[in-house]
């Protein structure tokens, strides 16, 4: 009983995954869907948790954005008072732009304002502290009027610092009221080409989601401000916003914030509002399917439904338009929309171009939008399949059994190694009843008492059914010459087809020639025989007469050197009985003798530090001599 | 007319080269010998091992090439070009070079 809940467990956690898979990656949305944004939420809800008050600014605005109620205000309360500690104009942004949304009651410091008051008048200041300043300010509810210094400063800071995000924070700082913004409006231009463009299909700017997002949020309100249409083309805002899109997997609360505040400024400016299409469910076997158009975030654009129709079906495999210029009928959900695919479209991978035309000039991204889509049919064996034992060395036409799908061969079919097993059979769609060709169509054969298996791919035949032709005889090393009664099944399979096959035909006795041997299969993670260093093998020597022999003539010549010297009549008469002259004799002959130790048994380290040794009385007395010679014969 | 040739060379030989010259001639004489022992080893048998051989080898060509600069370091009719290297000196050099040349040839023979 236990076991049985136990599998039941594992079972329903199986299920749980592969659900939560499909939901994770199954359904990757072209927009932030519901899920992405409890994924958002739960980046915020650690931001809250850390003693950090960027993150806590973040997370509470990232709670904001998404309607959410903050949890525990109490707490981050506390950290943003005690971070106000550190002076900056960063950090003083952070705590006074939260202070009011987190819900912490009473007022900050004057202290604050001061500070922030002050640092706008001093010189040379960036871009970033002027728009944390500012806003900093504003926060702590003073007014904010026109002041031609601050233009000034902002326009003193980018000539200075003209990096994008140095840009994208004067973008930010020009929207507030202390300037009108039109002296950075002409600038968007110039912005934009800064961008670097991915695959044809994404712009960013260099620093990656918060910058551009920085960037791009700046400009669009910057433009609400002056009223006037950005330098920024359709096309290129759609690029923004599909790199935007991609990057909703996003893990820091500053990243996250970042992506939904441009999101929703993508979805609520008044100059561009990009939508996608995507598709919700295909239903192959009504042959309906059904998209979605929405904005960004989800939602349904304003002034939907649109008409949308689809442009063109075209099959990847071969090209073949099999539907073009259909419309799409709205569904009572205001995003949704569906189609009836043209009676007869067979099964495959297609690629389908919808296009929406709305009314509203600001929303783009509507025309050719190309989506790969998967219509799924339904495999079925509707003729018999024919199976037959035939000789080796029979070329006529075998007797074959024919097998009806789902029923299996009654008798059992016997096979020897001088024979081969034919099989033949047609794979068919169901509904349109034309032959097709399958990823996979394999035949298995497993052993019914040792479970051991082998499988051979099927081949095409020329009219486009399966066969297979097995010779056992030469393939008793794959079965490893073990006898008895196999199963025989076909299993196929495509990823166009929404079924797929394992069908038991029959039960083949298959009997080798050779013994069983057990097949030896090496395990990938038993041990591995251990590698040994292998030295050079040495040759074969030649024999002892050989390498004596001249050993001794190589002492020939010093015999010949001692006689010719002894011919031209070499004397020691010049040897002195000297300290130097002992010293000098003794010292090379101990020197030579070191060499043979080395040779026999001393390593080159103890061989030098030897050498030293004997060397230096070598040298000295050597010296003393041969200057005692060279003086005797001078005089 | 070779041999008189040769005759004639090694009487020259004989009564015009100092004995110190002669000595060192032996010592090439013998030093060359002991090449040519090697080197008809090395064709009959074979290298193997090649290290002790080319030890063996390259200390006689070794030898030879210093025993050929102590003697034209020595020899008085070179003394204008080695007019600051005593004979003694040229010896010493002579003996140190040979010290580092057996050094390195005792640790490469293995």
């Amino acid at each position: 009983m236990a076991s049985l809940i136990k599998f039941n467990i594992i079972c329903t956690f199986g299920l749980l995954s592969t659900l939560l898979a499909t939901l994770c990656f199954g359904l990757e949305t072209p927009y932030i869907s519901v899920q992405d944004k409890e994924r958002l939420k739960n980046v915020f809800t650690v931001g809250l948790t850390t003693k950090d008050a960027a993150s806590i600014h973040y997370s509470v605005l990232g709670y904001k954005l998404l309607n959410q109620k903050i949890p525990d205000s109490k707490e981050i309360c506390k950290v943003l008072t005690d971070s106000l500690s550190k002076e900056g104009a960063d950090t003083y942004f952070y705590v006074s732009s939260t202070w009011k949304e987190a819900g912490c009651p009473g007022t900050l410091p004057p202290s604050i304002s001061k500070y922030l008051s002050s640092l706008l008048l001093k010189d040379g200041i960036s871009t970033s502290d002027i728009y944390h300043a500012v806003e900093g300010l504003r926060s702590n509810g003073q007014t904010i009027t026109k002041d031609p210094k601050i233009e000034k400063a902002i326009q003193a800071a980018i000539k200075k610092d003209d990096s994008v995000s140095s840009l994208g924070y004067a973008l930010h700082a020009a929207s507030l009221p202390v300037t009108d913004g039109v002296f950075l409006f002409d600038r968007i231009e110039d912005i934009i080409f800064q961008a670097d463009e991915v695959d044809g299909k994404y712009l960013q700017f260099e620093g990656g989601l918060s910058i551009t997002g920085l960037v791009i949020s700046g400009i669009y309100k910057l433009s609400a401000k002056v009223n006037k249409t950005p330098a920024i083309s359709a096309e290129q805002a759609t690029k923004f916003s599909n790199y935007f899109v991609t990057r909703k997997s996003v893990q820091t609360p500053k990243g996250a914030w970042s992506l939904l505040n441009v999101l929703q400024t993508l979805t609520t400016n008044k100059f561009h509002r990009p939508i996608v299409v995507s598709v919700r469910n295909i239903d192959s076997v009504k042959g309906v399917m059904s998209i979605d158009v929405t904005d960004l975030l989800g939602k349904a654009p304003t002034g939907s439904p649109f008409p949308v129709t689809l442009d063109s079906l075209s099959r990847i495999s071969d090209n073949t338009v099999v539907a073009s210029k259909i419309k799409f009928e709205p569904l009572t959900e205001k995003t949704s929309y569906q189609i009836k695919f043209p009676s007869g479209t067979s099964s495959g991978v297609y690629k389908a171009v919808i296009s929406v035309t709305p009314t509203d000039q600001a929303i783009i991204g509507g025309a050719n939008n190309a989506i790969e889509i998967r219509i799924t049919g339904q495999l079925a064996v509707t003729d018999p399949l024919l199976i037959a034992a035939v000789d080796s060395d029979h070329f006529l036409q075998p007797k074959y059994n024919k097998v009806v799908f789902p029923e299996k061969l009654p008798q059992v079919l016997e096979i020897d190694s001088h024979q081969r097993l034919a099989l033949r059979f047609n794979l068919k769609e169901k509904s349109s009843g034309k032959p097709i060709i399958v990823h996979q169509a394999f035949v298995r054969l497993s052993h019914s008492v040792t479970g051991q298996e082998l499988i051979f791919v099927s081949e095409k035949d020329s009219n486009n059914g399966y066969k297979l032709d097995l010779d056992i005889g030469a393939k008793s090393n794959e079965f490893g010459s073990l006898p008895g009664v196999y199963n025989l099944e076909i299993i196929a399979g495509d990823s166009v087809l929404s079924n797929s096959l394992q069908w038991h035909v029959a039960d083949a006795k298959l009997s080798f020639s050779g013994d069983a041997k057990p097949k030896t299969t090496q395990s990938m993670f038993s041990v591995k025989p251990e590698i040994k260093h292998l030295f050079r093998e040495p040759e074969k020597r030649p024999p002892v007469f050989v390498s004596n022999l001249f050993t001794g003539l190589v002492f020939v010549p010093l015999i010949i050197l001692f006689i010719l010297w002894f011919k031209l009549g070499i004397n020691v008469s010049n040897f002195s009985l000297r300290l130097s002259t002992l010293g000098f004799h003794l010292g090379l002959g101990s020197i030579f003798a070191l060499f043979v130790c080395f040779w026999l048994k001393l390593n080159m380290f103890e061989t030098l530090k030897y050498l030293l040794v004997i060397g230096v009385i070598t040298f000295l007395s050597a010296n003393k001599l041969l200057s005692s010679i060279a003086a005797k014969h001078k005089s | 007319m070779i041999t008189t040739v040769l005759g004639k060379f090694f009487r020259e030989y004989s009564q015009n080269t100092s004995k110190r010259l002669k000595i060192i001639d032996c010592y090439l004489l013998y030093v060359f010998l002991t090449g040519i022992v090697q080197f008809i080893y090395c064709c009959l048998v074979g290298t193997f091992p090649f290290n002790s051989f080319l030890s063996g080898f390259i200390s006689a060509v070794s030898s030879f090439i210093l025993a050929v600069c102590l003697r034209l370091q020595v020899n008085p009719q070179n003394k204008l070009q080695f007019a600051k290297i005593s004979p003694e000196r040229g010896f010493a050099d002579f003996i140190v070079a040979h010290v580092i040349l057996h050094l390195v040839v005792i640790n490469f023979i293995g």
